[in-house]
């Protein structure tokens, strides 16, 4: 069923004209602060992985927030804050590292200390790159050791559209991520996916379906190296981040 | 006797001697001597320059470049310029502390070319030899030759910033400590460096009294140690390091480490004995030298490719046996590097070992740059700034694998230039090009 709304939407991406649209694979070709992350810190779109890899050597610091009514831990209780260090280890793989830090969260509710901290780590790596008529596919994991709060173990496959070379571009993600790994909790699990619209060097719309619910954001790109996003998580609760990112 | 006569005898006398002396001046200008004299003049230290009918030898150290390969490019340009076009072929040899590290050479040409951009990284790679023991023709690296500006005795005065932090420690969700460290680094001797450093807490929330009632004071002393470093026989690199370390610890370490296999693969070992030395508000503790570690390690470096694989395996502080992986890139100035330890719970172990679980930690060592790229010339007493700020996170604050950090180990020896990376890193060689021409003037 929710593999069906993705593909539908694709569908109706076709038929808004977008199939005299260029296809191409201009994803290998942009800088790495072109190639956003979603709000934990990959490369993505909102709490969707696309299949798209941080350049070799290009580094991404950031902080991604969510609202405590969308959450993924202490959800109605703390807002969560992710902090990461996203790196382009080598060609066609992007680790990244994470802290994240509740801050309303409690260990021990008889005190009244409050705040708890996670930490993770997640990996991807580019199986397959775009041409022009095949899709980008990317397998990953998130969360890989430990407690695995924020599990995902996915496969991806990504395309672009490019509408107007240098100005309008559409990528469109899709994926599946199974609960082969214990873990206490899965982000994803089911169909996903998603698209992002991208004008210029300036700004993106992105929509995604993270296998609970709908969400969207507008990201905006500053200095070649700056990005930062808003987003609507289930079209209502409010989460946002902003990312630096450096090419060594 | 005739007026003429006098005038031949005071010729002979006064203006023979001075055009000699002209002529002597002039023959003084040979271009090994234009090689030692341009670069001692701009900056660089224990210069010595051999040559023969084809290749000049130019052994140099640097204190003035962050980076070691805008340094390598500088000396090439200086070189090259000072060099007559015919030329042959130009070897460099830097050192550290008097202890030369590498042999990169090219013919002349090749490195005019490529500082100036008329020849790309491939082609000046076709004719570029590099090595780690052994020069061009086949002699050892060092060379038994005075050296023109000696760096010894030279004092240098930083201010070195610490910073460390620990997630989810206990109950707090965020435990950090900012300190700054007057430091004090000389090298009295070859391969000598003495550095006293004393820290100044700003803030510490890993004191072991804790943050209202600290009982650490606010100075106390950093990482003073004695270092050397040098070559023992069949190419192998050692350092040894005495004194107090960070992490509260007081003794020696030392670390031996050869090239191998194309100079890609890096067989080393090392250990330490150490004592807690505990510096507090009203007391001193401390331990007898009743620790020790002892390691043994490979680390392979691609050659195409700035990554780096470690695999180190050994007895550690907590008397425990224990693995370690880690795989860096080292790009350009910055490093990055992820690293998992794990302490099996196993026939291994070197005491009764009471968990009965496996312990590990995963973390990641970067390194930055700090701003300062050209620092001020070497002289008696020079105020300066640290290159990099290096630091470490490990998931766990159980002690897996834990050593002392000697910091003056073999890779600060080395200071990075190992083949593989001046081969990886070649195009780095133009960031000279910001500091001097093509005829050698400074910028």
């Amino acid at each position: 069923m929710k593999l069906r709304v993705l593909f539908s939407m694709s569908a109706v991406l076709a038929s808004l004209g977008l199939c005299r649209a260029a296809v191409g694979a201009p994803p290998d070709t942009l800088a790495a602060w072109q190639k956003p992350p979603s709000l934990i810190g990959m490369t993505g779109l909102i709490n969707t992985p696309t299949a798209d890899v941080i350049q070799s050597g290009a580094l991404r610091l950031g902080v991604g927030w969510y609202d405590k009514d969308w959450a993924y831990h202490a959800r109605g209780k703390s807002d969560n804050y992710h902090y990461y260090l996203t790196f382009g280890f080598v060609s066609r793989v992007e680790v990244s590292i994470r802290a994240s830090y509740f801050p309303d969260d409690q260990i021990d509710t008889s005190t009244p200390e409050k705040g708890t901290v996670d930490r993770g780590g997640n990996a991807r790596v580019l199986v397959l790159t775009e041409d022009r008529l095949r899709p980008a596919v990317a397998v990953g994991m998130d969360d890989v050791r430990g407690t695995r709060r924020f599990h995902s173990l996915y496969a991806v496959g990504s395309k672009t559209f490019v509408i107007k070379p240098e100005l309008i571009r559409i990528r469109v993600s899709g994926g599946y991520a199974p609960d082969w790994i214990e873990a206490k909790d899965h982000n994803l699990f089911g169909g996903f996916g998603g698209a992002e619209v991208t004008v210029g060097n300036l700004a993106s719309w992105a929509i995604d379906y993270d296998t609970e619910k709908w969400n969207t954001s507008i990201r905006l790109f500053a200095f070649r190296r700056v990005t930062a996003y808003l987003a609507l998580l289930n079209f209502e609760g409010s989460a946002g981040g902003v990312s630096w990112t450096h090419q060594f | 006797m005739h007026l003429a006569d006098l005038w031949v005898r005071l010729g002979a006398r006064f203006v023979l001697p001075g055009l000699l002396l002209l002529v002597g001046t002039a023959r003084a200008q040979t271009p090994g001597e234009r090689v030692t004299t341009a670069m001692v003049h701009h900056g660089f230290e224990n210069v010595a320059v051999a040559s023969d009918s084809a290749i000049t030898t130019v052994w140099f150290e640097n204190r003035i470049y962050r980076y070691d390969m805008t340094a390598l490019g500088v000396a090439a340009t200086l070189c090259a310029a000072a060099l007559d076009s015919s030329g042959g072929v130009l070897e460099l040899v830097p050192e550290n502390r008097g202890v030369a590290l590498i042999a990169i050479s090219a013919p002349v040409a090749a490195w005019r070319d490529f500082m100036d951009g008329r020849s790309d990284a491939k082609s000046f790679r076709s004719g570029l030899q590099i090595d780690a023991h052994r020069r061009r023709s086949g002699a050892p690296l060092g060379v038994d030759q005075d050296r023109a500006n000696r760096p010894y005795g030279r004092t240098d005065l930083a201010l070195r910033p610490l910073f460390g932090f620990q997630l989810g420690a206990g109950r707090s969700p965020f435990l950090y400590t900012v300190q700054v460290a007057p430091e004090v680094t000389l090298s009295p001797f070859p391969g000598g460096l003495l550095t006293l450093q004393a820290a100044i807490r700003i803030h510490d929330d890993l004191d072991p009294c804790g943050t209202e009632d600290p009982c650490r004071p606010v100075i106390f002393p950093g990482r003073n140690t004695l270092s050397w470093g040098g070559w023992l026989p069949a190419g192998v690199l050692s350092t040894v390091s005495a004194g107090i370390f960070p992490g509260d610890r007081y003794g020696i370490a030392t670390e031996l480490g050869r090239l191998v296999w194309k100079n890609q693969l890096e067989v080393w070992g090392g250990g330490d004995v150490s004592g807690k030395l505990l510096f507090l508000e009203d007391s001193i503790e401390y331990s007898s030298l009743d620790r020790w570690a002892a390691f043994i390690a490979a680390t392979h470096r691609f050659r195409g490719l700035d990554l780096e694989t470690t695999l180190t395996l050994g007895r550690f502080e907590e008397e425990e046996f224990a693995l370690k992986l880690e795989v860096a890139r080292r790009i350009h100035e910055f490093e990055i590097g992820f690293f998992v330890a794990t302490n099996p719970n196993s026939d291994l172990q070197f005491t009764p070992y009471e968990d009965t679980e496996d312990k590990s930690a995963a973390g990641v060592n970067l390194r930055f740059a700090l701003p300062v790229a050209k620092y001020m010339r070497p002289r008696a007493v020079r105020p300066t700034t640290v290159p990099d700020f290096p630091f470490t996170y490990k998931s766990t604050v159980d002690p897996v694998a834990v050593q002392i950090t000697p910091y003056d180990n073999l890779d600060r020896l080395r200071k990075r230039l190992y083949p593989t990376f001046v081969w990886n890193e070649i195009e780095d060689l133009r960031t000279a090009n910001r500091y001097v021409t093509e005829a050698g003037g400074e910028r």
